[in-house]
């Protein structure tokens, strides 16, 4: 798999920690929601990078008060027809002000890749050798939404139609 | 002991097609090729599978008989498939095999709707 | 009605070449079947038994003449010649080419029109009043609204992949004619105390395999908050919405089984946080909106017209037209003409592309260059003048557009059903063929009076069967097509579903059946009492009897 993020295929920092994994002493990590939920003061004092995953039935709400300590959120696509995840973004984008990276995993393809994108996902785990230019046109050709996400950057149709500078 | 035949319909158009003897596809289901024994039953279906212009291929069963005037036909068992090989039951404009007893004998159906207007 | 701005415009014409581009993707054989799928439905494009189906969206039945015109044109460049409005005020091809589509989609783009959102598990087209605008009754016109939910809707990037697909009705009517209760939200417009216009909302009703009629999840909301509040109903149905099974994931199972008042807590606690959130309109938005919805200039014309009362005398056909398919309208020495695409014999909701030149010709003439689409598949002409009404409906039955049977036992709702649809298990159109061949008396049809006949070839209930006066629903049972008998359905404000009524009847039993409940009702009803009122009032017990006798009655 690749990291996709600002439309680059980048090297992947972060390690995955599988439940019954030890953590390595130091790096980046990715951690289940329920490992952080149970070791969140041993995971702080390592001192290192902190991202937690979440399942599509885990409510980001259960992570508003630590997203201090928190790096990187993963969302899981399951299959691409569940979309609970977008719900999630937004969320974590718009209401509680979640400032660090959002990662697609699971079923990321190149149709739903502008609609993560407008809920505020900013990383994506995709299948190695993508079509990036393909992928970039998609994202082209919804470039002028009738409703306000989370990309604050893209203004709604009524705010371009009015003069109004920010969605909200 | 059932005969069987394969369908998909083809990519380009959605049409319904019979997977033939020669091993192209053909509108009509008197033309598909009919497997009998087990393997030529899986065979029959794999090969269909490995087409790369049809959609969502399967096996449907069918009885070959000789109706009054329409000489040889594989008849397919359901009356969905029926429908899938002979076309809408009330558009006989559209038939793709004119079978009386699949339309209903007082659908005047060409009188009401698909008279030239 | 609304016209397209150049941003309207831009993200209909980039999704026809977004779908051009995902075709050619499918065709090179870059993308798989199981790939392109969900591309396709996104886009109205279904795979049904015959060839590919085109569902092309109408937003809230509403055409003008030029679209109604594009729309023959396609049925006759890239399809065979004729088209099936649906019960979602959609119309349907039912032979495209794959390859054809992306031209199909470009030639809609040019009259405003497309296919987005007509399939799949996203908020699908918006429901409103076919008499909206005209109606004397209505508090507003909820055209505006339906509007301004189909732009909030179109590519809602959070709301694409629900848990499954998402009907919303807006009605502004205290008549309502939308089935806005069998909607997975219904909108209602009403006043508060204090005079301010807000909304009723409605959640969880539908049809399909679990018939429930929508529950009031907020009594009032103010109309600035439209918007808002439909993102929290929506944004808790796609986080909590069943996903383990396609039969329970509609809102109306979640609103079953959480309950509505725990459903109203989640819904009022998200939609306290997303109303500050920039989600709703300005006000401008919602006026330049609404100015696309005004009155058209109408003449001033004295409330009676002495052609049009001689003409009903000595033409009875057109009296029983007048009094079955006009509505009163707003204005006076106007009328509202319903058009039946019922003609006695054909599959409802069928039209050739002469017919839909001929309708867009008169709606010229006669209506002000509009149609509107009814989800009782027929079609609508608002602004008649009664003077013209002799005129329009000669013209109408010269193209078999004339038949007087609107709200009859022969204005039969009926899915595409095993003709056409995959989905089905049995065929509806030749049955409503044979029923409206043995109704076919008019004398008879008005005797027995105002009546819905909804027929749907399975349980997915496209043809409303639940929510018919008189309900069939096609069942396969060994390899049969069998049809079950519902009574007591109803669309309209005093929602009702329809009862089951004994086991199911053959194909060659059912148009009997029904024959044997409508004489129970014409021998049991008062005076002057429709099909609905007696059934209400006698239940079902007159009609089991009837159709299946004492003793059977007993044992079930």
């Amino acid at each position: 798999m690749s990291l996709l993020k600002a439309g680059k295929i980048i090297t992947d920092t972060w390690t995955r920690i599988e439940d019954d994994q030890e953590f390595a002493e130091a790096g980046a990590v990715i951690v289940s929601l329920e490992c952080w939920l149970n070791e969140s003061e041993s995971l702080r004092k390592r001192n290192e990078p902190i991202g937690v995953s979440l399942r599509n039935d885990q409510s980001p709400s259960q992570i508003i008060d630590d997203l201090e300590a928190i790096s990187l959120i993963q969302l899981d696509f399951p299959a691409y027809t569940d979309g609970r995840a977008y719900s999630a973004a937004r969320l974590l984008r718009q209401r509680y002000g979640f400032k660090g990276e959002i990662r697609a995993a699971g079923n990321v393809l190149r149709d739903q890749y502008p609609l993560m994108l407008r809920c505020g996902f900013d990383a994506f785990i995709v299948n190695e050798g993508i079509d990036l230019a393909g992928w970039q046109t998609s994202v082209e050709a919804m470039d002028t939404p009738y409703q306000p996400a989370a990309d604050n950057d893209t203004r709604p149709v009524w705010a371009k139609r009015h003069g109004i500078a920010q969605a909200s | 002991m059932t005969l069987q035949v394969a369908t998909a319909n083809r990519l380009s158009d959605g049409i319904v097609v019979f997977l033939g003897y020669d091993g192209e596809w053909s509108r009509h289901v008197d033309d598909a090729r009919i497997a009998e024994r087990d393997d030529d039953i899986a065979e029959l279906l794999s090969e269909a599978e490995a087409a790369p212009l049809v959609v969502g291929p399967y096996l449907i069963k069918v009885e070959v008989c000789s109706p009054e005037g329409l000489g040889r036909s594989v008849r397919p068992e359901t009356y969905k498939e029926r429908i899938r090989a002979y076309g809408p039951s009330i558009h006989p404009a559209f038939a793709k095999k004119m079978v009386p007893e699949h339309f209903d004998p007082s659908t005047d159906v060409s009188a009401v709707f698909m008279n030239g207007i | 009605m609304y016209v397209y701005d150049k941003f309207d415009n831009s993200l209909v014409s980039d999704r026809v070449e977004q779908f051009r581009e995902q075709v050619g993707r499918r065709l090179s054989g870059e993308l798989t079947e199981d790939e392109f799928k969900p591309i396709r439905l996104m886009n109205g494009l279904y795979l049904q038994l015959h060839a590919y189906m085109l569902r092309v969206a109408i937003p809230y039945g509403l055409l003008s003449s030029p679209q109604m015109r594009k729309l023959a044109e396609v049925a006759r460049t890239y399809d065979r010649g004729y088209a099936h409005f649906t019960t979602r005020q959609n119309i349907q091809f039912n032979w495209p080419r794959l390859e054809d589509t992306p031209d199909i989609l470009e030639e809609l783009s040019s009259v405003e029109m497309h296919a987005i959102q007509t399939s799949g598990n996203c908020i699908r087209n918006i429901t409103a009043d076919q008499f909206a605008g005209v109606d004397a009754e209505e508090l507003d016109d909820s055209r505006v609204w339906a509007e301004l939910i189909r732009q909030w809707s179109s590519l809602h990037p959070e709301f694409t992949f629900l848990p499954r697909k998402f009907k919303i009705a807006v009605t502004g009517s205290p008549h309502d004619r939308t089935a806005v209760k069998f909607h997975d939200i219904g909108l209602i417009l009403k006043h508060d105390e204090d005079g301010n216009l807000g909304f009723e909302v409605l959640v969880g009703g539908g049809l399909g395999r679990t018939p429930m009629i929508g529950r009031t999840v907020r009594e009032f909301l103010p109309q600035q908050y439209l918007l808002s509040y439909l993102e929290a109903i929506l944004r808790v149905y796609n986080q909590l919405g069943r996903r383990d099974n396609k039969y329970k994931a509609r809102i109306k199972i979640l609103v079953h089984e959480t309950g509505i008042d725990a459903l109203r807590e989640m819904v009022e606690e998200e939609w306290s946080h997303v109303k500050e959130e920039g989600v709703d309109l300005p006000f401008a938005e919602v006026d330049r909106v609404r100015s696309h919805f005004t009155d058209p200039t109408y003449d001033v014309l004295p409330d009676h017209d002495h052609s049009f009362a001689v003409k009903q005398f000595e033409d009875p056909m057109f009296g029983r037209w007048v009094r079955a398919n006009l509505a009163p309208h707003k204005m006076p020495g106007y009328v509202i003409a319903n058009v039946s695409l019922k003609p006695i014999g054909g599959a409802p909701g069928d039209v050739t592309a002469a017919q839909m030149e001929a309708v867009a010709d008169l709606a010229d003439k006669y209506s002000l260059g509009e149609i509107r689409v009814a989800h009782e598949q027929n079609l609508v002409l608002a602004d008649v003048k009664m003077s013209d009404a002799y005129s329009l409906w000669k013209k109408l039955d010269e193209v078999q557009l004339g038949t007087p049977n609107l709200g009859l036992i022969s204005d039969i709702i009926a899915c595409p059903g095993l003709d056409y649809c995959a989905l089905a298990n049995a065929r509806s159109i030749p049955v409503a063929q044979r029923l409206q061949r043995r109704f076919a008396d008019f004398s008879r049809q008005f005797d027995i009076g105002e009546l819905t006949l909804n027929i749907s070839g399975c349980i997915n209930a496209c043809g409303h069967h639940h929510a018919g006066h008189i309900g069939i629903l096609g069942v396969d049972r060994r390899g049969e097509e069998y049809y079950q008998l519902t009574l007591g359905g109803s669309a309209d404000e005093n929602a009702s579903i329809g009862k089951i009524v004994g086991p199911a009847f053959s194909n060659a039993e059912i148009v009997d059946a029904v024959e044997t409940v409508i004489d129970t009702y014409l021998s049991i009803r008062a005076n002057g009492e429709a099909f609905i009122d007696t059934y209400r009032r006698t239940g079902e017990e007159p009609f089991k009897i009837a159709l299946f006798g004492e003793k059977q009655n007993v044992a079930a």
